[in-house]
């Protein structure tokens, strides 16, 4: 017997049931969940692919993520740090080097701030620099003495009435002129009030000494009262004031004098001469020595007045040496 | 290229490589025969199970893609109603329907009736009629077939399935195949016989 019939075949394909298809909603699912499959194996390719990746760096994937986090970090601090204070620096290099290293020890102790902190710091520390610098006086550099006259401001005297300026202690104990040597020794530079902040004797000035003065508040020892004031008077009123003086700069006693009145006591006596502590006159850097006396003629004024320019014309001589 | 001229192993190349609209093709090419055969399969008495074993049998299919390999011999069709057919046979399991009854009965006396049928080629309109009741009749005698016997028949008669693609397709021996076919057609031509016979003769005297 034949395994194919074609009379059951001719009938089976006019069967009633040839047009019969499945629903519209069966077709739908069936060609829905094919799209969905595939588009959940084109997420499971990303997924293998990223799985894969991670297998491969996972381990070092948190680490090198933080080291790079903390590289980009420590480098953003490094420039922080120093783009700025090199800027200021730039900004620095056209004043004054003292404000420069103010704003760099500024900068280097607030080392945390930003860079618009640390420029108002340097304005603001600019103003106190100045404000410091304005409390300073600079002293001249010590010459050696040599015999030479040279025309010099008149010398200063000393008046009560007249507010001082700066004095050291009064201790009247050894006056004398051979201390000048001791002040030559000292030697010139920036001299702050701060350092000299003691209690200081009330010194009267001349006008004129103090107007030109520039005194510097340096404090020397005091005169010896060895030396003799009472001598030293007697000697600019009979040698004069300019002998006294070349004598005085041969023997290396390069000082200048101030006259200081006395006041009369009341049962008409008068002090003994003494002298007031030593200050420096800011243009020779030698001391003035403040005699004490009563009655000031102006004899003795004009003697005083040319002993100090003697001493002054031969300081200006050698100091343009 | 036109989709007609694709063939199913192509289409289905395509849609493991993602192509969506490759299934498309492939699904409608199927969709058809496809479902008739799983409607003739499970009968009358199941016939509310048709579409819901013939969209098992297609999201089998999908899911089952990366599994695929075209091979000599064992074509897409093959594989699509294997799968149809293992879910038909396990609704028909679940029915208590009987799905291994091979036994069958030859009659010769039918054989005699078989020989009066028209020639299977006639077109003629007239033709068309006796055939379209004949496969009416054909449909009522499939339903008297066991399953395994009536799936043979359709897969060879109906779908074109070789002996050695049933086989696959069944899950059976290739005698035993042969087997199913023979008492498959015996019966149907039996019944077919005793249904058109009255009609064949009295187009025969008129």
């Amino acid at each position: 017997m034949s395994l194919q019939d074609q009379h059951l075949q001719q009938a089976i394909k006019h069967a009633p049931d040839r047009e019969l298809t499945p629903s519209n909603a069966t077709r739908k699912e069936v060609l829905a969940y094919a799209d969905n499959a595939l588009k959940q194996t084109r997420e499971t390719w990303l997924t293998r692919l990223f799985n894969i990746w991670r297998e491969w760096f996972g381990a070092s994937w948190h680490i090198t993520g933080i080291g790079s986090a903390l590289a980009t970090v420590l480098v953003v601090v490094i420039f922080w740090h120093e783009m700025p204070d090199d800027s200021m620096r730039k900004v620095a290099a056209s004043g004054d080097k003292t404000e420069v290293s103010e704003s760099a020890e500024i900068s280097a102790v607030d080392g945390v701030t930003s860079s618009v902190d640390k420029r108002v710091i340097t304005e603001a520390n600019v103003e106190k620099i100045l404000q410091k610098k304005s409390t300073q006086v600079i002293a001249p550099r010590k010459e050696t003495p040599s015999l030479s006259v040279v025309p010099q401001a008149p010398a200063p005297i000393l008046k009560e009435s007249q507010a001082p300026v700066a004095a050291a202690p009064a201790e009247a104990s050894t006056p004398g002129l051979q201390d000048n040597a001791v002040v030559q020794s000292v030697p010139a530079g920036i001299i702050s009030l701060s350092e000299t902040a003691q209690p200081l004797p009330k010194v009267a000035l001349d006008k004129s000494l103090t107007s030109s003065a520039k005194l510097d508040a340096r404090v020397s020892k005091p005169i010896s009262p060895k030396d003799g004031v009472a001598d030293l008077l007697v000697e600019i009123n009979s040698d004069g004031g300019v002998v006294t003086a070349n004598k005085d700069i041969q023997a290396l006693k390069l000082r200048l004098l101030a006259l200081d009145e006395q006041s009369i006591q009341a049962n008409g006596a008068c002090l003994p001469p003494s002298q007031h502590p030593v200050v420096l006159d800011i243009t020779t850097g030698y001391n003035i020595e403040t005699l004490r006396v009563c009655n000031v003629s102006t004899s003795l004024l004009n003697e005083v007045e040319a002993y100090n320019q003697t001493m002054r014309n031969w300081h200006a001589k050698h100091e343009n040496k | 290229m036109s989709d007609i001229l694709v063939s199913d192993e192509d289409l289905m190349r395509k849609f493991c490589a993602g192509d969506s609209k490759a299934f498309h093709t492939l699904y409608m090419r199927h969709e058809k025969p496809l479902y008739r055969y799983l409607r003739r399969v499970l009968g009358v008495g199941l016939v509310a199970q048709v579409d819901e074993v013939f969209q098992d049998t297609w999201m089998r299919l999908v899911d089952a893609r990366d599994s695929w390999q075209p091979r000599d011999g064992v074509a897409f069709k093959t594989w699509l109603y294997t799968l149809a057919h293992y879910r038909a046979v396990d609704i028909l399991r679940k029915s208590g329907r009987e799905v291994s009854a091979d036994e069958g009965w030859l009659d010769g006396d039918s054989e005699t009736a078989w020989q009066l049928w028209p020639a299977s080629s006639a077109e003629q309109p007239e033709q068309q009629a006796f055939w379209r009741k004949a496969g009416q009749q054909l449909l009522h005698c499939l339903e008297g077939l066991p399953a395994m016997q009536r799936a043979a028949f359709l897969l060879h008669h109906e779908d074109g399935l070789s002996l050695h693609e049933m086989t696959q397709v069944l899950n059976a021996e290739f005698e035993t195949v042969k087997s199913r076919l023979r008492y498959a057609l015996s019966k149907l031509r039996l019944c077919m016989g005793a249904h058109l016979q009255p009609i064949l003769e009295a187009d025969a005297t008129s």
